[in-house]
């Protein structure tokens, strides 16, 4: 047993050293993620602003004038036209001129003072989808605003003319967890996840195949060492610096979006270590395929975002095709993205989180299991 | 053939001038190359050889100096020169036809022109059947042939070739050397750089290069000449005894030079018959029964062992700090025994059948060209490879041998530095021995002795990248050995390092040995197999012979004779058409004929000579070599297995 | 020519040798598409609901129907005794809808009554659409009870070139403009830092070959093997997702083309200055790959990025090109809308090339 410490001792020691001749990996390891955490952070925002709007009153009355005026004082719509004619407006959005039209057709006022339904009609460019999609979204909901007020403005006149009385049901949205509907977290999470388990996969690969360019690998086999012996002593040094990152993450993410740790954090500490043994057990792997580091990078870079986008830490799950979703079944990260968004923002504990927790341990030994059980083979 | 072709005059080249590494790699070199001459440099890792062609091929500019190739700049020349770098500049992922064509491409070779000269050297370099492999999964030599194939498809009047034999076997290394005489011949100059003198030797003249200087620059046999010893080869019943009294001598200044080789120490005198006497009176009297082989001139080796040391002052003699107890009780006994060890990947059969037995104390040279079968031997030694069948019984066990328990009782180093760049020295040592499980209280005294040996004392913190190659080679055996094993196997250990520090190598390795280790050195240079105590030799997987090297010598029928004549190309050829090309090898100005016995063959030679009119200076019989040994018992199998076919 | 053509047949022969690239080349586009434009979607569907009606009376059934029927919602449970805390925090549910005691009762009495829809904020992506989808269902069931409730003012969305608001389709022409940038880049690394680690640069070096016909030789297999991944990643692009070439796609090609040389330049640059394999392909991971993805605007719209690195965007090819392959692929458009793209892309791949040039200018050693 001391021996088996003494090696494993000389081995991380050894690591450490090659750690510190190499700044650029302990750089690497810490820095960029946590930038890349405050640009996605930021970057990654659906929100939409300044679309370019153009407008075409073809009723001409103070109730289109007011619905227009109420329309393009949201921050999403900046007015730059306004047209006269409808194949002005198509011309303009042929040419990529404008994003938005909103069109208020001749009669508005008309069926609106009739208590007909009035229409209001609007063009989105739809390539941009998820723009769009928002777009359209803060549209429908100034309309319905507008529409509160036109109905409680009416609604005297309703009731003089005897229709059944039946109360208004309101449904009051409350986004638990984030009551002021924070963008930024989602993504912040999914990259601390993504970062920790790219980083770590790639600087694996690198480590060990290195060995094997270097020729020294050999040597380490003669020698009195196990494969677990050296691989756990290379996983040490770089693992430490994956949660030293990851933690130093959390707290940056904690001062630029106000993202809480709301769970245990001993917990989250657990889940990194654990999901950084996951990720360096695929990057060993992919290396013992490999015969240069060329190899291993693309590997692991094609790999990569399988394991990245398969996880759901950028979109929900069930929004995926079947295959995609029984893929992300065997993803870590798929877990270990449950597990950080359950800590931080849910404030969740290990009774609501022993699933999560659990398959990804189950996942970290098979692929660490496999890995070590590939170095020793790999000569052959 | 008398005009002088390339021309430097105070050559200088330094690297990152004027800052913290400045390296001055040619320090104001002079040399005149002639038309048609084979000029060899000469040197260890790092002395500058690689700079001084990097400059003649226009691909470096000089910081100082006039050079001057073909009459123009190196840069304006470039079309005419043919340039083998090393390592080989070749696309290892395209075959060997793609390859030619490549570089026929980048010097526009007409499809003609193109056609005809790649026919006509892979047909001369024996490729023809090979057009459509790759080149990264040819041999050494014969990535050595395809590289100056590429270098002659432009047909260039002068060639450069840095060190194109390394990691090369010996029978290609003939083949090339006998190819490049043919070149010279008909009027190409040829500078080459080699690491090894038995290539020297071939040169017509050369230049001894150290630290960006050139030391001294005569043909080879002037450079023996020049030194005026007498060299004798001594046998005695206790060789390591009488090394320390001789070594004694040596530095009482009575004899020159003193070498253990194997099963002989050669040394060094002044004076042929009084200094002779002195010493066998002296072993004498210590009782060692010493008997003389051999007494002539001094080698090549000999004489740059003797240039480099005038230069270098004393080399260290560190002891390993704490010999085994009872070394003699171990020796003799068995470390390792394989029996019928076979090794085949899918239909190909690596190793066939390996029988082998090595004792404690004894030095054994697995000797063979690349893909004999030798690494994939030791590799399953070791338990880094699964024998298909076989036994091995290794320290006593016969199985078990990946435990830590007996891996710690073997030091092990591969061909590649086994040393991590990016640890200091010291590094690299602690961790070998942490890893191997040498005992904290005597880590540090095995440490300064690594040290010491490889003369890199108080250069314990630099970074291991910044050492040149050979350097690390020395550090790298220090750190397999620290751990005392009583096994040891080496491959290749002094590939790339200098005579004189391949010297204080084999002492170490000898050290071992005598403290009772055993030794398995797994070699393709015959520098380093003459040094075993036995060999093995091996071919395609077989073993083909086994002894010590004198009984090796023993295995070659007939004699050599060493001829000296006027005109060497034409006798060159006169010769070889008499007697066939096998028989005749030049070496510079000197040919090497065999023949069945002295008497017959300088008739022989006499009559040829009588008969194409050439005039011969002389003609002596020399000793086989072992790489003559070597190459015959490869004739000998080849022809063997043809007869089978 | 002779040597331009003996240059390019070379590294042609050396990218067909390697399985590994050769496979990823045609597999990665593919991939990429596909990957990106189903995973990144962001289309609502199954969303996890947990109904706890506390009043269960005819009208809340009907308000709860109303949720049940929208075909976004899969229902995980009802009226169970699952606490809502919980289910929402193990992600079990994406939204409870709570209806309280006496929910019928008030609206009967003409008295307005609130239900309350708890989302899981996590997502906050998803929590905005199930609130607009709320409110929507809402609405829809108040008009439905009393017509005179009913929006007087109805809005009528249509969303032009993607009706169907797939974003699949826009994910996945941003997933080209990534491959198409990326993988020439790293072929450009990779063939230029291998020259100069195996040495073989010396070869090049050696011969009379000029620096443009090198530069020439060694981009032009790779810029055609960008031009198969293009074609690649377009055809199941074309299938999966329903993209179609425009009526002129000159101007389409000439940018693709015109890309793919930025990205092989662009690699080759890297390979040349850091002179190593393994150190050129982390360059261009992240400053290729990171960057594009950031700064593209391909992912979320570039407005929302702070000003202070905004500009960089600028800078970033794929921010052009993937804005021209929108416009090609998705709204047939050619160079009346997109002419300026294009030529900012074709300046800066002579950009690339001067800058190789002049890199490898003196073709020899440095000191």
């Amino acid at each position: 047993m001391t021996r088996f410490l003494r090696r494993y001792w000389a081995l991380t020691r050894k690591e450490l050293h090659q750690l510190r001749r190499a700044p650029k990996l302990v750089f690497q390891l810490t820095i960029p993620p946590t930038l890349l955490l405050v640009m996605w952070g930021y970057a990654l925002n659906p929100e939409v602003k300044n679309l370019r709007t153009a407008v075409m009153d073809a009723d001409r009355t103070p109730a289109s004038r007011e619905i227009l005026a109420m329309l393009t004082e949201l921050e999403a719509f900046q007015v730059k036209a306004n047209y006269l004619s409808t194949t002005d407006l198509e011309k303009a959005f042929e040419d990529r001129s404008i994003d938005v039209g909103i069109l208020v057709p001749p009669g508005f006022a008309r069926d609106l003072q009739a208590g007909r339904p009035a229409e209001l009609q609007v063009i989105i460019d739809g390539v941009v989808a998820n723009s769009a999609a928002v777009a359209g979204g803060y549209l429908l909901r100034a309309v319905a605003d507008h529409n509160e007020k036109l109905l409680r403005r009416r609604l005297p006149v309703t009731l003089e003319a005897g229709l059944p009385r039946l109360g208004r049901s309101e449904i009051r949205a409350i986004a638990m967890f984030n009551p002021g509907m924070v963008f930024s977290w989602f993504y912040v999470t999914a990259i601390m996840g993504v970062v920790l388990f790219v980083d770590g996969s790639l600087v694996a690969s690198a480590i060990a195949v290195r060995e094997k360019e270097v020729g020294t690998i050999e040597q380490l086999l003669m020698s009195p060492a196990q494969s677990l012996e050296i691989l756990l002593a290379k996983t040490t040094p770089v693992l430490s610096l994956l949660v030293l990152g990851l933690m130093v993450s959390t707290y940056t993410a904690h001062l630029v979006f106000g993202l809480p740790l709301r769970g245990s954090f001993g917990l989250y500490l657990l889940a990194g270590v654990v999901a950084g043994f996951a990720a360096m057990g695929l990057g060993i792997l992919l290396a013992t395929y490999s015969s240069n580091q060329q190899q291993a990078q693309l590997l692991t870079f094609f790999i990569n975002p399988f394991v990245m986008l398969c996880s759901g830490a950028f979109a929900r799950i069930e929004n995926m095709p079947r295959i995609f979703q029984w893929a992300s079944m065997i993803d870590p990260l798929r877990y270990l993205v449950e597990i950080i968004r359950g800590l931080t923002v849910k404030g969740a504990d290990l009774e609501l989180l022993w699933r999560p927790m659990g398959a990804l341990t189950l996942l970290t030994i098979a692929l660490y299991g496999l890995s070590v059980w590939r170095f020793r083979r790999q000569l052959n | 053939m008398t005009g002088v072709v390339i021309r430097a005059r105070g050559l200088t080249k330094v690297y990152d001038r004027g800052t913290k590494q400045e390296l001055c790699a040619l320090d104001a070199v002079d040399f005149e190359i002639r038309k048609g001459e084979i000029f060899g440099l000469i040197g260890a890792d790092g002395a500058g050889k690689s700079t001084c062609f990097k400059i003649l091929a226009g691909v470096l500019e000089p910081t100082a100096g006039e050079v001057e190739v073909l009459f123009r700049s190196p840069r304006e020349s470039r079309q005419r020169v043919g340039y083998v770098t090393q390592p080989f500049s070749l696309y290892e992922d395209l075959s060997v036809a793609e390859n030619l064509r490549y570089a026929a491409g980048l010097r526009e070779v007409d499809e003609e022109a193109f056609a005809e000269r790649s026919r006509r050297y892979l047909e001369a370099f024996d490729m023809k059947a090979f057009t459509d492999r790759l080149a990264g999964r040819l041999s050494g030599g014969m990535k050595q042939k395809l590289a100056l194939s590429c270098a002659l498809i432009a047909d260039p009047a002068v060639l450069l070739l840095d060190e194109p034999t390394t990691g090369v076997d010996p029978v290609s290394r003939r083949d090339f050397w006998d190819a490049l005489g043919g070149l010279a011949d008909r009027g190409m100059t040829i500078v080459v750089a080699t690491p090894y003198l038995d290539e020297a030797e071939r040169c017509t003249r050369i230049a001894c290069m150290e630290n960006g200087k050139i030391l001294a620059q005569y043909p080879p046999a002037e450079f023996v000449s020049r030194m005026a010893l007498t060299r004798l080869e001594i046998r005695t019943c206790d060789l390591q005894r009488a090394e320390e009294m001789l070594e004694r001598h040596e530095r009482d200044g009575i004899l020159a030079d003193v070498q253990r080789f194997g099963d002989r120490l050669d040394v060094l005198v002044s004076d042929p018959v009084a200094d002779r006497d002195r010493i066998l009176e002296a072993l004498e009297a210590e009782e060692l029964k010493p008997e003389v082989l051999r007494s002539g001139d001094p080698t090549l080796e000999n004489a740059f062992v003797a240039t480099l040391r005038s230069k270098r002052g004393p080399e260290s003699h560190a002891h390993f700090p704490d010999r085994a107890t009872a070394p003699a009780e171990r020796c003799g006994e068995l470390a390792l025994g394989t029996k019928g060890l076979v090794k085949r990947f899918g239909s190909f059969t690596a190793v066939k059948g390996l029988d082998l037995e090595i004792r404690h104390g004894e030095i054994y040279g697995l000797l063979g060209a690349n893909g004999a079968g030798k690494t994939t031997a030791i590799k399953m030694i070791c338990g880094l490879v699964q024998p298909s069948s076989g036994e091995i019984s290794l320290l006593g066990r016969t199985k078990g041998f990946r435990t830590a328990a007996v891996r710690s009782r073997i030091g092990y180093k591969s061909q590649k530095f086994t040393l991590y760049d990016d640890l200091t020295i010291g590094e690299n040592l602690d961790f070998y021995a942490a890893m191997y499980d040498v005992p904290p209280k005597l880590c540090r005294a095995r440490k300064d002795w690594a040290l010491e040996v490889s003369g890199l004392r108080g250069e314990e913190g630099m970074l291991t990248g910044r050492l040149p190659d050979g350097w690390k080679q020395r550090v790298a055996f220090g750190a397999a050995v620290m751990h005392q094993p009583d096994i040891v196997f080496l491959d290749e250990p002094t590939s790339g390092v200098d005579a004189l520090a391949r010297r204080a190598m084999w002492r170490m390795i000898n050290e071992l040995a005598d403290n009772g280790a055993a030794v398995l050195v797994v070699t393709h240079y015959l520098e380093e197999a003459e040094q075993c105590n036995r060999i093995g030799f091996m071919a395609a997987g077989d073993m083909v012979a086994e002894g010590s090297p004198s009984e090796l010598e023993k295995h070659m029928p007939g004699v050599l004779l060493e001829v000296r004549a006027a005109n060497v190309a034409a006798s060159l050829g006169a010769f070889r058409q008499a007697l066939g090309r096998d028989r005749v090898t030049q070496f510079g100005e000197r040919l090497h004929v065999q023949a069945p016995d002295v008497g017959a063959g300088e008739r022989e030679i006499q009559a040829i000579a009588e008969a194409q009119s050439l005039e011969l200076r002389s003609i002596e019989p020399i000793p086989f070599s072992l790489e003559d040994v070597f190459l015959a018992l490869i004739e000998r199998r080849r022809a063997a297995s043809d007869k089978a076919a | 020519m002779q040597r331009i053509l003996a240059q390019s047949g070379k590294e042609w022969k050396q990218f067909r040798r390697d399985p590994l690239s050769m496979w990823l080349a045609v597999l990665m586009p593919v991939v990429m598409v596909l990957l990106f434009g189903y995973t990144l979607s962001l289309d609502p569907d199954g969303l996890r609901l947990v109904i706890r009606d506390l009043d269960n009376s005819a009208l809340s059934r009907r308000y709860v129907e109303t949720y049940i029927g929208a075909a976004d919602f899969q229902l995980i449970a009802w009226d169970s005794e699952l606490a809502v805390e919980q289910a929402l925090e193990t992600g079990a549910a994406e939204m409870v809808l709570l209806i309280p005691p006496h929910f019928g009762r008030d609206l009967l009495a003409g008295r307005p009554a609130q239900a309350q829809a708890l989302i899981d904020g996590a997502d906050a992506n998803t929590a905005l659409i199930l609130r607009q989808t709320a409110s929507a269902l809402n609405a829809s069931f108040l008009a439905r009870e009393n017509p005179a409730l009913a929006p007087p003012v109805r809005a009528r969305i249509r969303y032009w070139y993607n009706p169907g608001l797939s974003d699949r389709r826009f994910f996945g022409t941003g997933a080209l403009g990534m491959v198409l940038i990326f993988f020439p880049a790293l072929l450009g690394a990779i063939a230029a830092s291998r020259e100069h680690e195996l040495g073989t640069v010396i070869q090049a070096y050696a011969s009379t070959l000029t620096p443009a016909e090198w530069v020439i030789g060694t981009a032009l297999p790779y810029v055609a093997v960008g031009c198969v991944e293009l074609v690649c990643g377009y055809l199941s692009g074309a299938v999966a997702f329903g993209y179609d070439l425009p009526p002129d796609p000159t101007a389409f090609l000439a940018a693709s083309v015109g890309y793919i040389a930025i990205g092989v330049l662009f690699g080759m640059w890297v390979g040349h200055a850091t002179r190593s394999q393994s150190i050129s392909i982390q360059a261009v991971q992240l400053g290729v790959f990171l960057l594009s993805l950031l700064l593209s605007g391909f992912l979320a719209p570039l407005e929302n990025i702070p000003k202070a690195i905004r500009w960089l965007s600028y800078f970033i090819p794929a921010r052009y090109y993937v804005e021209v392959v929108r416009d090609a692929l998705l709204r047939q458009g050619g160079w009346r809308t997109n002419g300026l793209d294009v030529v900012i892309l074709l300046g800066l791949a002579m950009l690339g090339f001067w800058g190789v040039w002049s890199q490898v200018r003196r073709m020899r050693f440095p000191d």
